[in-house]
């Protein structure tokens, strides 16, 4: 999901690094101290979770989790990848430090707005009881706020490429829609079962990370 | 049985870091001058093999119409390639794997049996480097509550 260094235009690359600064000002303010060390774990979880291959045919996908922390972080999710993006590109070649501004807002924004939309949904289905009909519900909303955050994603990746170079990228936008489609359903999967995991083994957590954090 | 917080979460970065083979974006492009040949390699940063790209190698020191002019090869499975019967010259190899991943590095063929040996700057990582990233978010969100512990107390 990474976009490398080289393929965006400066005016493409100055924009989505506007915006993405925009995203994590207002990321700083939905980050209060009492969720510092959920999202420090989670921003360990989303570095170290890159790296992790799953074999698929003669390719492989990689882990995203930009759903599980949209849904646990909401706007937060902006400072967090920052972080985890700037660590992937110094440490492990990943993307780009011109293209940082562009990958944040690619994988941040979509993560950002899903969560926005299922936080609410899935505050009501745990407030309503705790059983396995609304484990199951939590767990496909988590499903769905990862499917719907890299759909996103790579939507917002055609969106630059196309531009960036119009139809120069028009091969690149189609090979890399139908390579992140496996990425999008075993992310889902993997976000799914980590939510209800967190569910079972961690409610209050969920529920504190899942109300609307005060601003100091 | 109830699980401590932090548990599940420690559990969910040690199933990360246990999760077989590690894959990454960025990719390492080396060659080196062989006579009138070129060989090289290219690889992701994990080692692991480009294989089927194509690889373009192209003029660079006869003018902006001659650059345009190159030759083509494909890595092969162990990412491989090689350009043969070439002129004496300033060249420049250019790859693109198609998923947005690409490196170029220069090159120069000279008449006499001296080898040149280049490599574009993506390098492989390494366990070490994911302890060490895992280190700095420490680092980062510890001074970030320092911070808004400071800024807290002035308020």
């Amino acid at each position: 999901m990474h976009l490398s260094e080289g393929v965006l235009e400066w005016p493409v690359l100055a924009s989505a690094a506007a915006l993405a600064t925009f995203g994590v000002g207002l990321g700083m303010r939905a980050l209060s101290q009492d969720r510092l060390s959920t999202a420090a774990v989670l921003t360990a979880v989303f570095f170290v979770g890159g790296t992790v291959h799953i074999p698929i045919g003669i390719g492989s996908v990689h882990l995203v989790l930009t759903g599980l922390l949209g849904l646990l972080l909401g706007w937060a999710i902006f400072p967090v990848l920052l972080i985890g993006l700037f660590l992937q590109a110094v440490l492990l070649s990943f993307g780009g430090f011109a293209v940082l501004g562009a990958n944040l807002l690619v994988l941040a924004l979509p993560a950002a707005l899903v969560g926005a939309l299922l936080r609410p949904v899935l505050r009501s289905v745990m407030a309503v009881n705790r059983n396995s009909v609304s484990l199951c519900s939590a767990m496909g909303l988590g499903g769905l706020s990862a499917a719907l955050s890299i759909g996103g994603s790579i939507l917002l990746v055609a969106l630059l490429l196309w531009w960036s170079g119009g139809e120069r990228w028009l091969s690149l936008i189609y090979v890399l829609s139908v390579a992140h489609l496996p990425a999008l359903l075993i992310d889902a999967a993997v976000t799914a079962l980590t939510v209800g995991t967190l569910l079972r083994a961690a409610p209050d957590l969920c529920q504190r990370l899942l109300e609307t954090p005060q601003h100091a | 049985m109830r699980i401590s917080q932090s548990g599940v979460l420690c559990s969910l970065i040690l199933a990360s870091l246990m999760g077989g083979e590690a894959h990454a974006h960025g990719l390492r492009l080396s060659a080196e001058t062989e006579g009138n040949r070129i060989v090289g390699e290219a690889r992701y940063v994990d080692q692991s093999p480009l294989v089927g790209v194509p690889v373009q190698l192209h003029r660079t020191d006869q003018g902006e119409s001659e650059a345009v002019i190159g030759w083509q090869s494909t890595t092969d499975a162990q990412g491989a390639f090689r350009f043969q019967d070439l002129p004496p010259g300033h060249y420049q190899l250019r790859l693109n794997d198609g998923l947005g991943h690409q490196a170029k590095v220069q090159l120069e063929l000279t008449p006499s049996t001296s080898t040149q040996r280049v490599w574009s700057s993506a390098e492989p990582w390494q366990l070490r480097d994911l302890v060490a990233g895992l280190g700095y978010i420490v680092g980062i969100f510890g001074l970030l509550s320092v911070w808004m512990t400071r800024r807290r107390s002035r308020v």
